[in-house]
């Protein structure tokens, strides 16, 4: 029997998906492969593909099984494909097809639709890779090199989880669009990435947290989403994908929080109570509380353009195919059809903002959106209880989901934080106020030196609560290997 | 009053809301509201499926309770409660599982150690009642080093020791397989003191020779590890402060004819030092024979392992096997095992059968295999025979 | 849609398109304004375009033509990031009525033609460069140009979705542009007509649905060489300077539309509309350089820009006005007058210009979907180009001898050299040709009366006109005649007059405005595409069109 729980090492790919007895698939992927490693020599982390990296591996997809730590060379990381374990009698969740059995083939009929969520999925796992690839050099601590690092490698399994399906499911064309996730590289003149929030260069490392934060929890969205497909083997990749993806929030959150929370413990300690008063704030050699609200505003924005627009076909095809549900479709108490549903989007109509109730079929994209608000808006609420314990007055909020957008109902509007609609003069007089400058910039980049003593930590960031995998305070995360 | 029970709870400060552990919970005693996400202790079973998946580590908190903490309750917190003071627990065969410890970090530890059983530890029916946390961190006991030796000889790459703690005074009652907690002194970089390390006691419960208040440990100098230096380097006189005892479970059955089957390697011999010493204090050489597989990479690094010759085959069947010994075939414990597998499929078909494994986590792979593979062969399911037997306390992982 | 809909547009306030002029190559962006559509209802996402956004592009392929003779290379780009144009607007079309949308596919059809037939016949060469999805109604763009580029960026695609997607054909001519003009094989045709994504990379050069693949670094430089080579192959004539087309002087009221040549009258109630055509008023101009110094207000010119304004602005805002009755008042000498100074400088650029001017007008008159009524009349003017109108019409009526108490000059007919050869029709022959498709015999008879004053009499006998009818019964039988037409089924008459139209050849252009219009229009009427369960008025909603598979 095929152990689908347990990675085999039988290939040159760790899976669970009996790959060793699947000679065409094999052979594919075993010719995706050197592409790969060459991808990740070229465009991985830059200057550390020889350190050790106390890495987490699945070795199997049962929850014991599936973070295994040691100390591992990144191109040496045991990318596999693995699929979370079947679930017996499974049903497509959702859309006209309600009900059936889950589709274990592709269904003819929506193998374009299917391929193209697969395609625009897997070219934003190795984007962000590429966009991350020279924070190594200025990390604050061997801790979160290792948490980039680790970041990484999974979206580096994630593009393989992709690529599986798009070898095993979808033929000829598949193995070209595998082949083309390679291809297309992230800021490239000559064949960019997708989406453009994934041609942005991640400069520092307070944007890779707001990063990971806000934008990967726009990936989270989209996995929970794919994790709802009737298409098995795409949902079982997703739902396994979503484990590691924690990973991130994590990451995101624990990040930006540690860097609130230096500058907060820096400010109580040189007794500055005034959170505007950047210039004392920065002397101390911290990030000051507005400049971190202005990356946020910045981040969360691009991360709201990256769910289309409100009103969407797209999302209402794919949604009525079953390939794509909504967030946590199962634990949703309707009938998975949404044939006469409404769903309220906003507007802009007349210059005001409204809210208007459409057929909740077309409104897919906004509900995501909705939820990923929800979602987003917790750790918020987490990092100003950080702040509140510190005791200093500052007050940490996301902005209207108008403010500053490029994509959907507000487009052309100039929106402030607050959510009113304001006139061209006001924004360019006021935006300074609310986005990162490139003085922020420049700022934020004079803090970035590297910290590589096991243990230490840049001032601008406090050291993380627990340890990863309970390992204390002065563990070396990464055993650099410097030539 | 009720019993003290032990709680799995989430602490909501670290805990980022992804519902991963929700996800991996068998039992669904995982869920949450706006707020929290909170554990029903009405259903968690200790079987840590939720703990490696957790990215950040709040899932694994452990109070020790008297009522536990219910869902809403948890939904309000900003953060996690301290441990209150709970009085010496009398009994603890309830179903919240053996109380290991009455201290967070240190049940944390050892809930950790024993997760490899596979799901809830329990003490063996015929063991004696433990005594646990008499002293902890704002009150610690003081022992005297009493002496330090070398285990291990000067050519190893491995630094063991033998470490005799004297308690002069303090009543410091400890059990075979128990620990003890050392804090080193001083503080990190970041100015918080460390955090206690947990060593296994490796004599029996009455002292080095019967009727002595002492107790040793077998500690290994890990190459930058703070608290295995301090104590590696004590010397004859200096004091030491100790927590504990701790552990409620990996004890050793009373009955004599209790058949003992220890796999360990090295320091994880240090309970089976204690739990031979034990037996032969108390049944000589009338007891059953124990079975010991121990290894390690010579016979140089081998804690203990010129008394171990002197212990008769009667009382202890040993199996020493190296993995790194000139002019012989690397062997590695579970190696030793298949070549045993008639006598341990009879073994763990035995209902009086205790099987301890000791030693580093990467062992436990190893070990669980080769008990899969003699099973299998005998025809038996493994699984089924080890969670009857953890079940009735007969099977005790603790690694680390 | 009661608001009319205008065909001419201001240079200065384009929504939806931008030129930049480079000597003699012309950047052409596309940037189409979300909100700019020309109803309410749908946005113009992702450069996808309505009626009006192809009337602003028909009136720069004109003006690049009059205003700009220098340029000799024209560009065709997108202004958006990471997408050309994804064609016709779908919620435009699920939302609009089946006239609509026809006469939409139409005048798209004749831009279409316009700027492909521009290299060939006046040395304006269309190259697509096309980086960004390219799909449907914006590869059938494409597929008009001369020369297609395409970015290998491993996104950059051309595609018709239509059938997938939507259950409705590419019908701008995009599945026999594929054919017949690009030749693809056929039975990848089919692969590529029925997958929504299209095919990108090598293979669409491969297959020759795109000229040539350049990769992303060589995109500009490509286009520059590119624009360059066909530039230099150009036959277009020297020009110095343009002809600005100003704006045409009209005015609307209830009962019609008053130009300078033009008249319209609307007769609401009968369904019938009056087209007047006067002749020029003032002698013919000394030279084509006086031609040139007037400018748009030349008579020739004028009159073939109002005429076109007024056969637009009929189609598509006059749907029940089903019979338009065309008449010309002037002078038959001054209309071949002013034709002749264009004829007899040809080679000239604005010449040329003017006369394939007209030939698109003609055009445009044998594809309306109207029955097309000619009478030649005392004091009217059909000579030369205008008498073309008498051989495109359905019928034609002229009036014989003297009329009582009119002093005009009795009705007559005058063909110029023009009629023979200079405005072919669709099919590749003169309408005079298609006439007489089974007796060549007459044309070369009626060649031989080029010049002359042919009066009924005559004109009966070379067969130029339907019947010829004296003082007596010329009132009444024209009425009862068009009251008989007015009462036929519009739809009969539809589909009578335009397979009446065009015998003879096959030719791409018959084929578009035949064959794949029938059968496109024949869909958009089928539940299948247009029925409440339709995928055409399903588009957007996430449910998928709800197929009768019964094949008809």
């Amino acid at each position: 029997m095929l152990d689908l729980i347990n990675v085999a090492y039988d290939t040159q790919i760790p899976n669970n998906v009996g790959l060793s007895s699947d000679k065409r698939v094999l052979k594919a992927l075993e010719k995706w492969h050197p592409g790969y490693i060459n991808w990740w020599n070229d465009l991985g982390p830059d200057g550390f593909q020889e350190s050790l990296v106390y890495l987490r591996t699945a070795v199997s997809v049962d929850p014991k099984g599936w973070a295994k730590f040691d100390y591992v060379k990144m191109p040496e990381y045991r990318w596999g494909i693995l699929l979370a374990p079947q679930a017996e009698g499974r049903t497509i969740p959702c859309g006209e097809h309600v009900g059936q059995p889950a589709w274990q083939e592709v269904p003819g009929e929506y193998r374009n639709m299917l391929k193209r969520l697969i395609v625009i999925q897997g070219d934003t796992e190795p984007a962000s890779v590429e966009q991350q690839r020279h924070l190594g050099k200025t990390a604050p601590s061997l801790y979160d090199m290792r948490n980039l690092f680790q970041v990484n490698v999974e979206e580096g399994r994630h593009l393989w989880a992709m690529v599986y399906l798009l070898q095993k499911y979808f033929g000829a064309d598949g193995r070209e669009e595998a082949d083309d996730l390679l291809r297309r590289t992230s800021g490239s003149e000559e064949a960019p990435r997708m989406l453009g929030a994934f041609n942005e260069a991640t400069p520092d490392w307070l944007s890779f947290f707001m990063f990971t934060y806000f934008t990967d929890r726009d990936g989270k969205m989209q996995l929970e989403s794919l994790a709802q497909s009737g298409f098995d083997p795409l949902s079982r990749t997703c739902r396994f994908m979503l484990t590691e993806e924690a990973h991130h929030m994590f990451v995101g959150e624990t990040g930006v929080g540690r860097v609130i929370q230096a500058t907060c413990e820096a400010m109580k300690e040189a007794g500055i109570d005034d959170p505007y008063d950047i210039e004392k704030v920065r002397a101390l050699g911290v990030i000051d509380l507005p400049t971190i609200q202005k990356k946020l505003n910045l981040h969360y924005s691009l991360s709201l353009d990256l769910f289309g627009s409100e009103v969407s076909t797209n999302a209402a095809n794919a949604f009525n195919a079953g390939i794509k549900g909504r967030y946590q479709e199962a634990k949703i108490d309707d009938d998975h059809q949404l044939h006469s549903d409404t769903y309220p989007v906003i507007q802009l109509k007349d210059g005001k903002i409204v809210w208007e109730d459409v057929p909740a079929l077309s409104a897919i994209n906004m509900r995501l959106r909705d939820d990923y608000v929800r979602d987003a808006s917790g750790g918020v609420k987490r990092w100003n209880a950080t702040i509140e314990k510190t005791g200093v007055q500052f007050e940490m909020k996301m902005p209207h989901q108008g403010f500053y957008r490029h994509i959907g109902v507000f487009a052309d509007a100039n929106v402030d934080p607050d959510g009113a609609i304001i006139s061209k003069e006001e924004w360019d007089a006021k935006k300074d106020e609310w986005l990162p400058t490139k003085a922020d910039g420049d700022f934020i980049q004079s803090l970035m030196k590297p910290v590589w003593e096991p243990g230490k930590f840049a001032s601008w960031i406090a050291p993380p609560r627990v340890g990863i995998d309970n390992k204390p305070g002065d563990f070396e995360y990464v055993k650099l290997h410097m030539a | 009053m009720n019993a003290p029970l032990k709680q799995h709870l989430i602490d909501p400060e670290i805990c980022i809301r992804c519902y991963t552990c929700e996800e991996a919970c068998p039992v669904d005693a995982i869920t949450h509201n706006e707020d929290n996400v909170v554990v029903d202790a009405s259903k968690c079973d200790f079987c840590m499926s939720c703990i490696a998946p957790c990215p950040t580590g709040s899932i694994d908190n452990w109070r020790v309770v008297l009522e536990p903490y219910s869902l809403e309750e948890q939904m309000e917190w900003m953060e996690l409660p301290e441990q209150a003071e709970i009085a010496k627990p009398e009994g603890s065969d309830q179903d919240g599982g053996d109380i290991e410890a009455l201290e967070d970090s240190v049940e944390r530890l050892l809930a950790e150690a024993h997760a490899g059983a596979g799901g809830k530890a329990k003490a063996p029916a015929t063991a004696t009642k433990p005594s646990i946390n008499l002293y902890n961190l704002k009150k610690p006991a003081t022992a005297t080093v009493q002496g330090n030796y070398r285990l291990t000889s000067e050519g190893a790459d491995s630094d063991v020791r033998h470490i005799i703690l004297d308690l002069g005074n303090q009543h410091f009652p400890v059990l075979e397989g128990q620990s003890v907690g050392i804090q080193p002194p001083g503080t990190d970089e970041n100015g918080n003191p460390y955090l206690p390390r947990l060593y296994s006691i490796s004599s029996p419960r009455d002292g080095e020779r019967p009727n002595t208040n002492n107790l040793s440990l077998t500690v290994k100098r890990e190459e930058h590890g703070v608290c295995s230096n301090y104590v590696c380097d004590l010397k004859k006189g200096d004091e030491v402060k100790l927590t504990g005892p701790f552990g409620a479970t990996f004890l050793m059955p009373n009955d004599p004819q209790a058949n003992i089957v220890m796999i360990c390697t090295g320091t994880g011999s240090a309970p089976f030092r204690a739990f031979t010493m034990r037996r032969q204090r108390t049944a000589g050489e009338g007891g059953a024979m124990m079975r010991l597989f121990f290894g390690a990479r010579t016979s140089d690094a081998l804690p203990y392992f010129g008394p171990l010759k002197k212990v008769p085959d009667t009382v202890l069947e040993k199996h020493l096997v190296f993995s790194r010994a000139e002019a012989v075939e690397k062997e590695y414990v579970q190696d030793r095992m298949l070549k045993q597998k008639a006598s341990l499929a009879e073994l763990i078909r035995a209902d009086d059968t205790h099987v301890y494994v000791c030693g580093l986590k990467a062992m436990e792979e190893g070990v669980e295999a080769a008990f899969q593979a003699i099973a299998d062969e005998a025809g038996s399911d493994w699984h089924a025979i080890r969670d009857a037997m953890r079940e009735s306390g007969r099977y005790h992982v603790e690694t680390y | 849609m009661s608001k009319r809909i205008d065909f001419q547009v201001d240079p200065e306030n384009y929504r939806h398109w931008r030129v930049d002029y480079e000597g003699d190559v012309a950047k052409l962006y596309m940037d189409v304004d979300e909100k700019g559509g020309l109803f309410d209802g749908y946005e113009l996402k992702l450069n996808s375009y309505d009626l009006g956004v192809d009337i602003e592009l028909s009136d720069i392929v004109q003006r690049m033509r009059f205003e700009h003779p220098e340029v000799k290379a024209i560009v065709l780009q997108s202004g958006k990031e990471r997408v050309f144009c994804a064609g016709a607007n779908i919620r435009m079309l699920g939302g609009a009525a089946h006239s609509h949308k026809v006469n939409f596919c139409k005048f798209t059809n004749e831009t279409r033609n316009t700027f492909e037939a521009a290299g060939q016949e006046s040395g304006q060469h269309y190259i697509c460069a096309v980086r960004g999805a390219c799909a449907g109604g914006g590869y059938e763009l494409a597929l008009a140009c001369d020369h297609i580029i395409l970015a290998d960026d491993g996104s950059s695609n051309v595609a018709l979705p239509e059938v997938p997607l939507l259950a409705v054909l590419p019908g701008t001519g995009g599945l026999t542009r594929v054919t017949d003009k690009r030749k693809v094989r056929r039975d990848r045709a089919d692969v590529f007509c029925s997958i929504e994504e299209g095919v990108k990379g090598k293979r669409a050069a491969e297959w020759n649905l795109v000229d040539e693949v350049v990769a992303n670094s060589r995109f500009d430089e490509t286009i520059a060489e590119r624009a360059k080579e066909f530039a230099a192959r150009s036959t277009r004539a020297a020009a110095s300077e343009g002809v600005k087309l100003t704006p045409l002087k009209r005015t609307f009221n209830d009962n019609g539309v008053t130009y300078s040549t033009i008249e319209v009258d609307i007769e609401r109630e009968k369904g019938l509309v009056t087209i007047t055509i006067k002749g020029p008023d003032g002698d013919a101009p000394a030279s084509i350089d006086a031609i040139a110094a007037e400018g748009a207000d030349a008579w020739i010119l004028r009159a073939a820009r109002e005429l076109d304004d007024a056969i637009l602005h009929l189609r598509l805002n006059e749907l029940e006005l089903g019979t338009w009755v065309i008449r010309s008042q002037g002078d038959p000498a001054a209309v071949l007058a002013h034709e002749k100074v264009v004829t007899d400088n040809a080679d000239h650029w604005l010449a040329n210009e003017i006369l394939l001017y007209w030939k698109r007008v003609l055009k445009r008159l044998d594809v309306t979907s109207r029955s097309l009524v000619a009478l030649v009349e005392p004091g009217s003017c059909f000579a030369g180009v205008l008498a073309e109108v008498l051989f495109a019409v359905d019928r034609s009526y002229m009036a014989e001898g003297d009329f009582e108490g009119d002093n005009r000059h009795v009705a007559a007919i005058t063909l110029s050299d023009n009629n023979f050869g200079r405005f072919p029709m669709a099919n590749d022959l003169t309408r005079l040709q298609t006439r007489f498709l089974g007796e060549p015999g007459k044309v070369d008879e009626a060649k031989g009366r080029i010049g002359e004053t042919l009066e009924a009499y005559d004109a009966n006998e070379l067969g130029l006109v339907t019947y010829c009818f004296d003082d007596i019964d010329w009132e009444d039988e024209v009425r009862i005649f068009l009251e008989e037409r007015t009462s036929f089924s519009p739809d009969a008459m539809t589909g009578m007059e335009a397979n009446l139209r065009f015998p003879g050849p096959e030719t791409m252009e018959t084929r578009i405005f035949g064959r794949l219009t029938a059968w496109q229009n024949w869909i958009f009427q089928r539940p299948n595409a247009v029925g409440e369960n339709g995928a055409l008025q399903r588009y957007g909603t996430g449910v998928r069109g709800d197929y009768d598979m019964r094949r008809v």
